[in-house]
């Protein structure tokens, strides 16, 4: 139950970390790594779920969101160093359109 | 009490310190870095909760891959990427945004941990290979999100190297 409690207060506690993060940082590589807490945190919760229920549908879905996360970052990344080529230093809030 | 909550009680601490330096770090580098002690530590949840396929997942695409992914992008930026100081309109905002999600997860997480969310003796079962392989590969369970993230991978792949050839030099 303790053990529970803390996963679960922890996941939640370093979601509202990476939004924080997500609206405080301007360097679109940061707000990338922000957005990686927060899935991480998701699948933390995914995992304790699936430990609870003795079910590894949890575990599965994990995986999936892990290959996800890959594609958010390669795309995430790309559009960074593109904003990054023009301009510097860079500030999310300057560029009015990426064309692409 | 649980054998596993002290170093349970550890990975925690470690994932949330290293995330808190990851949001407040000014040097790029040294937020992959602690970006990398996070994904390790959460790893480590993930091994401690009888995930031993996803902790083997998580050290080799977060950590190999992804984190490293991160550390080449950073070099490679001009000015090692160089950040403008946040206004204090943003930082208010940003904290702000913070503490109504916590509370709002703490609402919604309440009921659920009240209503007894017990590690039962059921660990020793789950984790194995052959049960997450049958979840991913059984047909009417994860079969269809499982292959669709193969289209997604490759159109994550043509999408970045299209933008990057879009805006490219004229070479």
């Amino acid at each position: 139950m303790l053990t529970t409690v803390t996963v679960l207060s922890t996941s939640a506690v370093l979601f509202a970390l990476g939004a924080t993060g997500v609206m405080l940082r301007r360097n679109p590589v940061a707000m990338l790594m922000c957005v990686e807490i927060m899935l991480n945190a998701g699948n933390l919760v995914l995992v304790l779920g699936s430990r609870a229920q003795g079910n590894d549908a949890g575990q599965a879905t994990a995986l999936i969101v892990l290959v996800i996360a890959a594609a958010e970052a390669v795309v995430g990344l790309g559009l960074a160093l593109v904003l990054f080529r023009n301009r510097e230093p860079v500030d999310v809030d300057e560029p009015r359109a990426v064309r692409g | 009490m649980d054998v596993f909550f002290a170093p349970v009680l550890a990975a925690c601490v470690v994932a949330f310190f290293s995330a808190l330096f990851v949001v407040t770090a000014r040097g790029a580098i040294r937020a992959v870095v602690a970006l990398l002690a996070h994904s390790l530590a959460i790893a480590a949840l993930y091994a401690l909760l009888a995930a031993g396929l996803v902790a083997v997942g998580q050290l080799l695409i977060y950590s190999g891959a992804i984190v490293v992914l991160f550390l080449f992008v950073v070099a490679l930026l001009p000015p090692g990427g160089r950040e403008l100081s946040s206004q204090p309109l943003r930082v208010t905002a940003g904290i702000l945004v913070g503490l109504v999600l916590l509370a709002a997860l703490f609402t919604g997480l309440g009921p659920a941990t009240a209503g007894g969310l017990q590690l039962t003796g059921a660990g020793a079962e789950i984790g194995s290979v052959t049960g997450v392989g049958h979840q991913l590969f059984d047909a009417g369970k994860l079969l269809i999100p499982f292959e669709l993230t193969a289209p997604l991978l490759l159109v994550a792949i043509i999408g970045s190297v299209a933008l990057w050839r879009r805006q490219g030099a004229p070479s």
